[in-house]
């Protein structure tokens, strides 16, 4: 009974991630289900990729198991947002490497010391899960075995090896640059190359070496083989992870939790989670629950909350759309309706309205960050932001277009100001209004799959998780998706227009483009 | 009824009025004509508060006409603006009750006047669910003239009644027009280019050139004794000789 009571605050949560605009009715849905327990859930976070989701579905699985309330922020964005997201007290924990965490805080530090800086921050970390993330050297197997190579040492013997790099391994000080002068290597970083294309040249033959990282799901394949780090040259990026050091009271239970955690992921294991993560069909949240049964690390086989993640980006997705475009249309139309009326106050607002639209969309969401932290909050005030200039614009328009004969026409009669534009100039201008809408709402509908990099889910959230993982059809679970919401948009307005447009209106237009067309 | 003193009126260097005075008795029927950009419609503009003067005033059954009596003043005065000025996406019906609807009339009175209008106007009242864009150029101005009536205002003021409509119905029109004002008995004002047009009604016409009047009376007077060779040409200048002779000789 007390089981099923959880299992039922477990799934509200899940239902409704990162929500801010609906906490209030999560919250009282929350509190209806779980009158026991007191504890406000554990909120663990995960970045935007496979492993970060991985790693954040094995703890709320094992804090699940344990009984605790917890909750999935599920691809929140990068490691910055995160970060951050973490120090406002806005999530309680995420997987974090070692490495990551000593470049937040600008240290090379990695002991007690590094523990103090975090512990100034407000933070605290556990220890390493099992695995470092880190970079490597990669050769095909065969290759390796005929030439008899098995760590980076060996390498000095056969310069004749061509090399393939990334960019960023290519000239990071911490990567090549680093190794080469450790072991003393001969070999020369003549080609540079997209990481996403370098298992496929390797395989090709084209080159012979290839940086990597170390748990990515391709190095499950048997022709390719990571060279041994034999003098320890790569920086440690060891799996962690990073909470706030204030639950160590409020809710010591969880800490002890994630502590527990601690070397129980190999570098192998997190491979195959990767790999078995990558395939089609396959989430992220089955795979870390088979591998935690496995593992022995809970027992009973939970039954599998089976979501499919598409119903609850759409709805993320929607709602972001209709939120910000709802308060757009509240705010630009009055605005549209100000600067038509008056050219200062015009030129202002207009200027004003399409600096905005200028900005990048990434920029102006990276911006709402320290203002609004994250979640839906930030994309919705951005997305409002965004949609702005193109109804304020055409309102403007229109009110201007309005022939003098007209607005004379509604002065002459005695129309008050008010009941002129009630009656008189918004039914006129409403095809402009509604064209406004029509283009801001596409827009909106195109922008708010950048949420996803704030954390406030939606379509993006399959996009970027697609770009990450190089997977098309990922992408494309993303990108259809929207581009059908904003044709179904499109449609919607097309309806619109014949409802909302009066019919004098349309009968005019009509007459005056058959008049047009036949001179 | 209407009392116009020494109005000027400028649109920045361009002087459109210079000293006009003109005074309206009720019941009379008034034509404002002259060659076009002579301030006949500037004039009319003033007189409905659509625009303010730069000097002189505007007296209206004894009040004087300013920015704040103008919306009241309004109320009494009847505008047909050139070319109709009806509002394309309400019907011919929703066009002329508009504004009784708007100072909350009763749904009985303002079909009543409604009635009363549609027989005056001659309009065709299976066409009052109609809108304009699917009306004619002689039922737009029919609807027009029945707006600027409905509130059954002291003085009319006709801007080029019929300016807009073909001049096979035009000459119907005028007939009709002209039957109407002298059955309403009203106190109009009308602005024409068509000397003929003003001859035919109105009791009084005034002739305008370059912002100012160059003589005021009936036709005969300004045919008789012009004041300058200027009335004599611009009456001969007309394209017509007179609307009365047209209809003779057909």
């Amino acid at each position: 009974m007390k089981q099923d009571r959880k299992k039922r605050v477990v799934n509200i949560f899940w239902g409704t991630t990162q929500q801010r605009l609906t906490t209030c009715f999560v919250l009282l849905a929350s509190t209806a289900a779980q009158t026991s327990n007191e504890v406000p859930p554990f909120r663990v976070a995960s970045k935007a990729f496979t492993e970060g989701i991985i790693l954040a579905e094995c703890a709320v699985q094992v804090l699940s198991h344990n009984k605790l309330p917890v909750q999935h922020k599920m691809a929140l964005g990068g490691s910055r947002v995160l970060w951050e997201a973490l120090r406002a007290g806005e999530i309680d924990a995420y997987a974090e490497y070692l490495g990551t965490l000593q470049e937040m805080l600008s240290t090379t530090h990695s002991g007690s010391k590094l523990d103090d800086l975090l512990q100034q921050q407000g933070l605290a970390r556990t220890q390493s899960l099992g695995f470092s993330n880190s970079y490597g050297l990669a050769m095909r197997t065969q290759q390796a075995r005929r030439l008899g190579i098995t760590s980076l040492s060996d390498l000095r013997n056969h310069p004749q090896l061509r090399t393939g790099f990334s960019p960023e391994f290519r000239y990071r000080q911490d990567c090549w640059p680093l190794i080469q002068s450790t072991y003393g290597l001969p070999q020369t970083a003549s080609s540079v190359l997209e990481h996403d294309l370098a298992y496929r040249i390797l395989q090709q033959k084209s080159v012979d070496l290839i940086d990597v990282y170390t748990t990515e799901s391709q190095l499950a394949q048997d022709w390719v083989t990571v060279l041994q780090d034999d003098r320890n040259a790569f920086p440690r990026y060891d799996a962690l992870f990073l909470y706030r050091h204030d639950l160590h009271h409020k809710n010591p239970q969880a800490v002890a939790t994630l502590h527990s955690l601690h070397n129980q992921i190999s570098q192998k294991q997190m491979i195959a989670l990767n790999k078995s993560a990558s395939q089609p069909g396959k989430s992220e949240r089955e795979v870390a629950q088979a591998f935690m049964i496995q593992a022995g690390l809970i027992t009973t086989p939970k039954q599998l909350i089976h979501q499919h993640p598409f119903w609850r980006q759409t709805k993320e997705h929607l709602q972001m759309v209709l939120v910000s475009m709802a308060l757009a249309i509240t705010t630009a139309v009055p605005l549209g309706l100000w600067a038509g009326n008056s050219s200062v106050a015009g030129r202002l607002i207009l200027g004003v309205t399409g600096i905005l639209q200028t900005i990048p969309s990434l920029a102006l969401l990276v911006f709402m960050i320290p203002l609004l932290g994250i979640g839906t909050l930030p994309a919705v005030m951005a997305l409002f932001l965004y949609s702005l200039f193109p109804i304020v614009r055409n309102t403007a328009t229109g009110l201007r277009s309005i022939s003098s004969e007209l607005q004379e026409s509604a002065q002459v009669i005695g129309l008050g100001r008010f009941a002129r534009l009630w009656r008189i100039e918004l039914p006129l201008i409403s095809r402009h209004i509604l064209a406004g809408m029509k283009t801001a709402t596409v827009i909106n509908i195109g922008t708010a799959t950048l949420g996803a990099l704030v954390g406030a889910g939606g379509y993006g959230q399959a996009i970027l998780t697609g770009i990450r993982l190089n997977n098309t059809w990922q992408i494309l679970q993303g990108a259809i998706p929207a581009a059908c919401m904003a044709l179904l948009a499109q449609g919607l307005f097309a309806l619109l227009d014949n409802i909302m447009i009066p019919k004098g209106l349309r009968l005019q237009e009509r007459n005056e483009s058959v008049t047009s067309s036949h001179p | 009824m209407l009392r116009i003193e020494n109005i000027c009126k400028s649109y920045g260097n361009l002087k459109a009025l210079r000293g006009i005075s003109l005074q309206v008795k009720s019941g009379e029927t008034m034509a404002l004509v002259g060659p076009s950009g002579c301030g006949k419609s500037t004039l009319m503009r003033l007189m409905v508060g659509l625009l303010q003067p730069d000097e002189g005033d505007i007296w209206f059954q004894g009040k004087r006409l300013t920015v704040q009596t103008s919306s009241t003043m309004r109320l009494k005065m009847g505008y047909v603006i050139q070319r109709g000025g009806l509002f394309p996406h309400l019907t011919a019906q929703e066009n002329a009750t508009l504004m009784a609807q708007h100072l909350g009339w009763n749904t009985k009175r303002i079909t009543q006047q409604l009635h009363r209008l549609v027989t005056l106007t001659h309009f065709p009242s299976n066409r009052l669910k109609h809108y304009p864009a699917q009306l004619s150029g002689g039922q737009r101005q029919r609807i027009s003239l029945m707006r600027a009536l409905m509130l059954d205002p002291d003085l009319l003021l006709l801007d080029e009644p019929l300016g807009a409509v073909d001049p096979l119905t035009r000459s119907r029109l005028q007939q009709q027009l002209r039957n109407l004002i002298r059955d309403l008995g009203k106190t109009v004002i009308l602005v024409t280019h068509d000397m003929a047009e003003a001859e035919f009604f109105s009791d009084c016409t005034v002739l305008m050139k370059q912002g100012r009047i160059v003589q005021q009376g009936n036709m005969k007077d300004l045919l008789q004794s012009p004041k300058q060779t200027f009335v004599t040409d611009f009456i001969r200048s007309q394209p017509t000789a007179s609307f009365s002779s047209q209809l003779e000789s057909a």
